[in-house]
């Protein structure tokens, strides 16, 4: 008899795990306030100036991405630079990180803790076992029950993970407490394939209150990669909020034509109104729609669409000196297949598709972004001619309209690509994406980090410009 | 990139697409496409707005956009 109680007892405990265990939902939002929440505009900067605007990008790579840019961080904190007539560190004028996958773990520690950052870090994060402690979730048999239900997934057990031993519980009102920098953790939309950011206008449409949202979630869904974890789910409330459509959309809608890129984000901004359609949203890893996490600053420059358009700063004079800094920890790793002529086998080959559109859109990003600064410079230069021309030709005339707006740019890639040593360059670019790394190699690429800025044109520019 | 001048005969804000994005008489930087042209409070200018396509635009010849105080062209 109490053979069959036990058996009940343990049925009714199983049944209970399954049918308890699903995702922590997205909180809705009782009435849609286009001043609230996680934006750019409401983050406090008593001390940081926006004349002076960095921009950090941290791309995906697992612990070695988080480690290059955490070594970035460190070399930030230690650069002392005078703007307007204050002495202060380089890490101070951060106004803005947009992240993927293994960089967004520093960039959301950071916006979390701030200067912690470099006391807890390495504990927390850089010299742990994460993969480790992921796979032994996996072994639980709680979470085997847990695993079970359709609406709980191995992203919900690594966001808990995260969440307990990172990230402290914080969320996203916690993020905005602290100020800048703008922290822009970025995901993929599965459905759309499009960049998904956690932010408070991404999640507008949607219906949802971001500030009740972990951050560990939101790292989860930016590192979420595909297979090796289930996609994480996101409710659509869209409709209960009251929710008024920013005028780009429709003015967006109109530009198949004359804009595709445009009428692109504008067809995308529009798929999440429709909750009966999309009731739920499944996001995969950022790295998919942008493993460089620079997609969202640049077409921040590009277009006075988005909330925090730095082109409307630019115009409105606000930015004076911009300073877009990329860690990227793309490797390349040496390939054995081109030396037989026997066809590489299926692991090559699913390693060859997963990575290398990822690198070459990366790699077009970036050019993006150069291609757009050079564009503003010769915008100068040839207005500048033009002047000089009329000045001499005809003294007594002035231009017929003004110049474009005047700003200083740095442009500063950090990427093992740029480590001129044969030898050091093929030892990073062979490390492992994993979230496990040997302490030597985590400590490694934090040095090279530090070696990479100072060796840029555009760092030494910018240390000497604010000297 | 775009340029744009919105010509008024005083500075004011200029609005793009509801947006603060700059200042008349500056050359503003715009993203090709369609557009609608607004200035700031108070609203004592002709026309309400300029409902314009933003392309083929350089720095020496940007696309021109006049607004006039109510009443002087009205």
């Amino acid at each position: 008899m109490s053979r069959w109680y036990g058996i009940v007892l343990i049925s009714w405990v199983c049944a209970g795990l399954v049918g308890c265990a699903t995702y922590p939902q997205n909180p809705p939002l009782a009435k849609y306030e286009p001043g609230a929440g996680y934006r750019f505009n409401n983050l406090r900067s008593p001390n940081n100036s926006d004349r002076l605007f960095v921009i950090l990008s941290f791309s995906g790579g697992g612990t070695r991405a988080a480690a290059l840019s955490y070594g970035v961080m460190e070399k930030l904190r230690d650069t002392r630079i005078t703007w307007e007539g204050r002495t202060r560190r380089l890490l101070d004028e951060v106004d803005m990180i947009s992240s993927v996958s293994g960089g967004s773990f520093t960039a959301a520690y950071y916006g979390l803790f701030g200067d912690r950052l470099f006391d807890k870090f390495e504990k927390d994060f850089l010299y742990k076992n994460i993969q480790g402690e992921l796979v032994g979730l996996l072994w639980s048999p709680v979470n085997w029950f847990r695993l079970a239900s359709p609406s709980f997934g191995r992203i919900d057990l690594a966001s808990e993970l995260y969440d307990r031993e990172v990230f402290d519980g914080k969320t996203f009102a916690d993020l905005l407490r602290r100020g800048r920098p703008f922290v822009l953790l970025n995901a993929t939309d599965m459905s759309m394939g499009a960049q998904f950011t956690f932010e408070q206008e991404q999640f507008d449409p949607l219906c949802s209150d971001l500030g009740g949202v972990s951050v560990a979630r939101a790292v989860a869904a930016s590192s979420d990669f595909p297979v090796a974890f289930t996609p994480l789910t996101l409710n659509n409330y869209a409709g209960d909020c009251n929710f008024r459509e920013p005028a780009w959309v429709d003015q967006g809608m109109k530009d198949s034509q004359s804009n595709p890129e445009r009428y692109n984000r504008a067809r995308i901004a529009r798929s999440y109104l429709d909750s009966k359609e999309r009731p739920y949203l499944h996001l995969l890893d950022g790295g998919i729609s942008d493993n460089i996490g620079l997609r969202g600053p640049l077409e921040a420059l590009r277009s006075n669409d988005p909330d925090w358009s730095l082109l409307n700063k630019i115009n409105n004079g606000e930015i004076k000196k911009l300073v877009v800094i990329t860690v990227d920890a793309k490797t390349s790793p040496p390939v054995k297949f081109d030396e037989s002529s026997s066809p590489p086998d299926l692991k090559d080959v699913l390693e060859t598709i997963a990575t290398v559109p990822m690198q070459n859109y990366s790699f077009d990003t970036v050019e993006l972004l150069r291609e757009e600064f050079e564009r503003w410079a010769k915008a100068r230069q040839s207005y500048a001619g033009c002047e000089s021309i009329l000045h001499q030709k005809c003294p007594q005339q002035t231009m017929p309209f003004p110049p474009p707006p005047q700003l200083g740019l740095y442009r500063i890639d950090v990427g093992f690509d740029q480590i001129e040593d044969d030898q050091q360059r093929r030892y990073f670019q062979s490390m492992a994406t994993s979230f496990h790394l040997p302490k030597r190699q985590v400590d490694d690429l934090r040095r090279v980090a530090g070696q990479l800025l100072d060796q840029s044109a555009d760092f030494q520019q910018l240390t000497a410009d604010l000297r | 990139m775009e340029y744009v001048v919105v010509k008024y005969p005083t500075e004011r804000d200029v609005y793009i697409d509801w947006k603060t994005a700059g200042k008349t008489n500056h050359s503003l930087m715009v993203e090709k496409g369609h557009h609608r042209f607004d200035l700031g409070r108070p609203a004592d200018y002709v026309p309400d707005s300029r409902h314009v396509v933003v392309e083929n635009t350089t720095e020496l010849t940007p696309l021109i956009l006049e607004f006039s105080p109510k009443g002087v062209n009205s």
